[in-house]
């Protein structure tokens, strides 16, 4: 029986879970306009960084005049850049998501949380779901409006169009489906840093049923095929599925992505301890910080 | 020959099963509707794109075949298969072991006929020969792995002699030991009607050899030696009777070893008998009683002579202990007037006392031991106390037991020492209302309720009445062997003794020797006549003589008038086939059964 899961105390959950961290920007400096995150480059706000010595094309302004006075070293004084990150938060909602509870509530759950992490750290979060942005005080209304059903039909990934030079960007997923060459390239472009937060079920890790089943497409309900399951169908499908997330790690690995597997159960009773797995993974690879 | 069968067939009915199987594998085959997620990792089962077939059949999949198989093999061991084995035409020899056929010496005849019949029946599957005399005894069952070479010497062993024939029971035997169906054969020389022997005829077939011999005969039909305690002699008592067609006289002589000591002179009218008694001095030496009758009319010698050994003239010890010297003289003129009797003091058969228990005056402070006799203890308790009135009667007499045999208490005023009823539930032989005057109080203990001052039975007829029923009854009581002068067919009994190394384990004689059971006091009388030995471990105990004293079987008159073979079972019995052995092979296929099922569960536990 497919158990219902309360989105909105999950979402508010993940939320309050996400108080006390702060999204980190990425290496690569988040280059938006001035806004109010401090950078991890120099930049143009009052806070005082470091020196450096003066190089051709420098602005003059920033020579440190005092200094020259004293040591005739023309050094050129830095401050932290201010900055405005953006986190894309590019969500499954499809109904391969919503086969099993366990993996749209995981979903919820790390949307809910890295907005709320994006937010401690004064930035801004867009849920794109289904070509929809869903940006501010919208990304709950619009998580909480996700279904997980066959109203989505096949997962659409298409970056929005961009409003922001070089966003952060999440995109949560199961990534059972086969993907077209260049999605990743596309997904990844003019994003300041590419976090993948894989979702997979127990069933879909560990199948343990067997007979005769005819397997229906979640998304396509047209596409279908008889398969007698076994313990060889299920090594083959196991080899399958290995290889085909190997494929994924090796191509998230040349996009420098951070990858956060969350293996997940059918049901969302262990939403709590998938929830800290994937905030030790986050913290690990040092996406969000205690603030 | 051997068949396979279904001892069940509507066992097959369970073979709708196999639909059920297969309804069941329909279903299960029907592809279970499952949304997944990546279904391209799924492999893709080559599938004909075929169109217009709706229902596609069931693939033979190893685990149905082994399902199928496994209610086939069930439904096979429900049916019942068996192999029947049909077992070969036995023979079964009958030889009548009754005296009668030594007459005319039939039985030598008989026993070369028998052995014709073994000699060219000697390859069949089952054989049995057997003697139908007072019991049925076999000779032969070479089922029991006895060699079939030694024909000659297993018919040595046919003499008949018995009193009787057991013709009936040699049937029933005969068909419980031969597997299959048989030809039995009786040789006899009575008359057997078809209707006797074709309701135990089963499926075999019977034929009879009749070989009567119908001549006249005289014969010794009864043969007894008695001591007669009153005059001091003894006495030969021999029934002589004539079994021929014509009256005759016959010489009765009696023998002394080859002595003729004796020879008394009988006229016998046809089928007429008497007693012919010798009254001799009492001794130790065997006796002989032959006849001489007329030339021609003893068909059967045999029972014409007869050998009579000295019977035992068991005495009863006894021992009286009474205070009360009135009684004590009763007491002893009554045993002396019985006769057989003889006073000791050390563990008398009979132990007549006042008290109950008495101390061991060796050691005083042992505990008082029970008065008792070997055999009976009869107390009669000293008189203290008031004296009682006495009974007038009537009086209860329990007169079926034989303590109490012609005991008649008419005019007996009997004073008891106590008047106490009888709630113990004691074994009461004489009773004035429900008071017990003479009674049992245990085992092997009488009491003798009676006050000699206040009764006048000491000085009645019924006093010695009493004490000779008790000596008899101590009599029959005392151990070992009471008869030593047997007819054949009879029993022996004798008493056990207490002592079982003492008891007879052997009896010997006349070429054969027979272990007794120890614990069995009972054996049967040896079947041919002669002097026989009973003896135990430590020597001989008794000898005793066997005589052929059947009345029956020497009036030869009554034997059949034919002399002829025939079959007396209906025709169609010789078609019978053999009879058949079913041997129950279900459990092969209960065995298949499970093989199939435990394969199953592996395949499944292999796939899973």
């Amino acid at each position: 029986m497919k158990q219902e899961i309360d989105t909105i105390a999950l979402i508010e959950h993940a939320r309050v879970t996400a108080g006390p961290y702060s999204l980190r920007p990425p290496a690569r400096l988040l280059r938006g306009p001035v806004g109010h995150a401090q950078g991890i480059d120099s930049g143009s706000s009052i806070d005082f960084y470091d020196y450096r010595s003066y190089q051709p094309g420098d602005d003059l302004r920033r020579v440190d005049w005092r200094v020259f006075a004293r040591s005739d070293q023309m050094v050129i004084r830095r401050f932290r850049s201010e900055v405005s990150p953006v986190l894309d938060v590019l969500l499954d909602g499809s109904a391969s998501m919503g086969l099993y509870p366990g993996k749209a509530a995981a979903a919820a759950y790390a949307s809910s949380f890295l907005a709320g992490a994006c937010r401690n750290a004064r930035g801004r979060p867009v849920l794109v779901h289904n070509g929809q942005r869903f940006g501010g005080n919208d990304f709950e209304h619009g998580l909480a409006a996700v279904t997980f059903d066959q109203s989505i039909g096949v997962t659409d990934f298409s970056p929005p169009p961009e409003t922001v030079r070089g966003p952060m960007r999440v995109i949560i997923s199961d990534f059972l489906m086969p993907l077209e060459p260049g999605f990743w390239r596309k997904v990844s472009r003019h994003t300041a840093g590419l976090i993948v937060i894989r979702v997979l079920s127990e069933s879909e890790r560990e199948p343990r049923f067997h007979g005769g089943f005819r397997f229906v497409d979640a998304e396509r309900r047209e596409h279908y095929k008889d398969i007698r399951v076994n313990r060889s169908t299920v090594s083959q499908y196991k080899k399958r599925l290995n290889a085909h997330l190997e494929s994924l790690e090796e191509t998230w690995r040349g996009l420098r992505a951070v990858v956060v597997p969350l293996d997940v159960a059918d049901d969302w009773k262990d939403i709590e301890e998938t929830g800290k797995n994937m905030i030790a993974a986050l913290a690990k690879q040092e996406v969000i910080t205690l603030s | 020959m051997t068949v396979w069968t279904f001892l069940n067939p509507w066992g097959f009915a369970a073979l709708s099963g196999l639909l059920a199987v297969g309804i069941i594998y329909l279903f299960y085959q029907r592809f279970r509707r499952k949304p997944v997620t990546g279904l391209f990792l799924w492999e893709a089962p080559p599938r004909p794109a075929r169109g217009g077939r709706k229902i596609s059949t069931p693939t033979a999949s190893r685990s149905l075949l082994l399902d199928l198989a496994a209610v086939l093999f069930l439904v096979l061991a429900l049916t019942a298969p068996a192999m029947m084995t049909t077992a070969p035409r036995g023979l079964v020899i009958i030889l009548d072991n009754s005296l009668s056929m030594r007459a005319g010496e039939n039985d030598k005849k008989v026993r070369q006929e028998a052995l014709e019949l073994l000699t060219k029946r000697e390859n069949t599957g089952g054989t049995v020969v057997m003697t139908a005399g007072t019991m049925p005894v076999i000779l032969l069952n070479k089922g029991t792995g006895e060699r079939i070479g030694d024909m000659e010497t297993i018919l040595d062993n046919y003499e008949p002699y018995d009193p009787s024939d057991s013709l009936d029971k040699c049937m029933a035997l005969a068909d419980e030991m031969v597997p299959g169906p048989a030809d039995i054969h009786i040789f006899t020389d009575h008359e057997i009607t078809h209707d006797a022997v074709a309701s135990r005829a089963g499926d075999n077939r019977v034929f009879v050899h009749v070989t009567a011999v119908n001549a006249a005969n005289y014969a010794i039909v009864d043969a007894v030696r008695r001591v007669d305690r009153d005059k001091g002699t003894e006495k030969i008592m021999a029934g002589i009777a004539n079994f021929s067609g014509s009256p005759g006289k016959t010489g009765v002589v009696l023998l002394q070893g080859d002595r003729e000591i004796h020879r008394r002179w009988v006229s016998l009218g046809p089928g007429e008998a008497s007693n012919v008694v010798f009254e001799l001095e009492p001794g130790m030496q065997p006796l002989g009683i032959e006849l001489t009758p007329p030339a021609g009319s003893d068909a059967l010698a045999e029972d014409s002579r007869a050998l009579l050994l000295p019977e035992r003239g068991l005495p009863v010890s006894y021992d009286i202990s009474l205070t009360d010297r009135e009684t004590a003289e009763a007491v002893q003129r009554a045993l002396d007037a019985c006769g057989g009797t003889v006073a000791i003091k050390k563990e008398p058969a009979l132990m007549i006392t006042d008290v109950n228990t008495v101390k061991n005056p060796a050691n005083p402070g042992e505990k008082e031991q029970k008065v008792r006799g070997t055999v009976m203890t009869l107390e009669i308790p000293r008189a203290k106390g008031k004296r009682q009135s006495a009974f007038l009667g009537p009086y209860v007499v329990d007169l079926a037991h034989p303590l109490c045999r012609d005991l008649e208490l008419t005019g007996v005023y009997w004073g008891p020492v106590s008047v106490k009823e009888n709630k113990s539930g004691a074994v009461s032989l004489v009773e004035a209302g429900n008071v017990p005057l003479y009674y049992f109080s245990g085992p092997g203990r009488l009491v003798l309720n009676i006050r000699a001052a206040s009764s006048n039975i000491l000085r009645h007829p019924a006093w010695p009445v009493m004490f000779a029923n008790l000596v008899q009854y101590c009599r029959q009581r005392l151990p070992g062997l009471h008869k030593i002068n047997y007819s054949t067919g009879g029993f022996l009994h004798w008493n056990q003794y207490k002592q079982p190394e003492r008891n007879p384990n052997r009896l010997k004689g006349e070429g054969m020797e027979q272990p007794l059971f120890v614990n069995t006091p009972v054996a049967r009388v040896p079947s041919k006549p002669g002097i026989y030995s009973l003896s135990n471990n430590n020597g001989l105990i008794n000898k005793i003589a066997v005589n052929a004293c059947a009345r029956s079987e020497s009036d030869l008159r009554h034997l059949s008038k034919r002399t002829a073979t025939m079959e007396l079972t209906s025709e169609q019995k010789k078609e019978t086939p053999g009879r058949k052995h079913a041997t129950s092979m279900a459990w092969i296929f209960l065995l298949l059964a499970a093989l199939a099922m435990v394969s199953n569960w592996w395949l499944g536990l292999k796939e899973i």
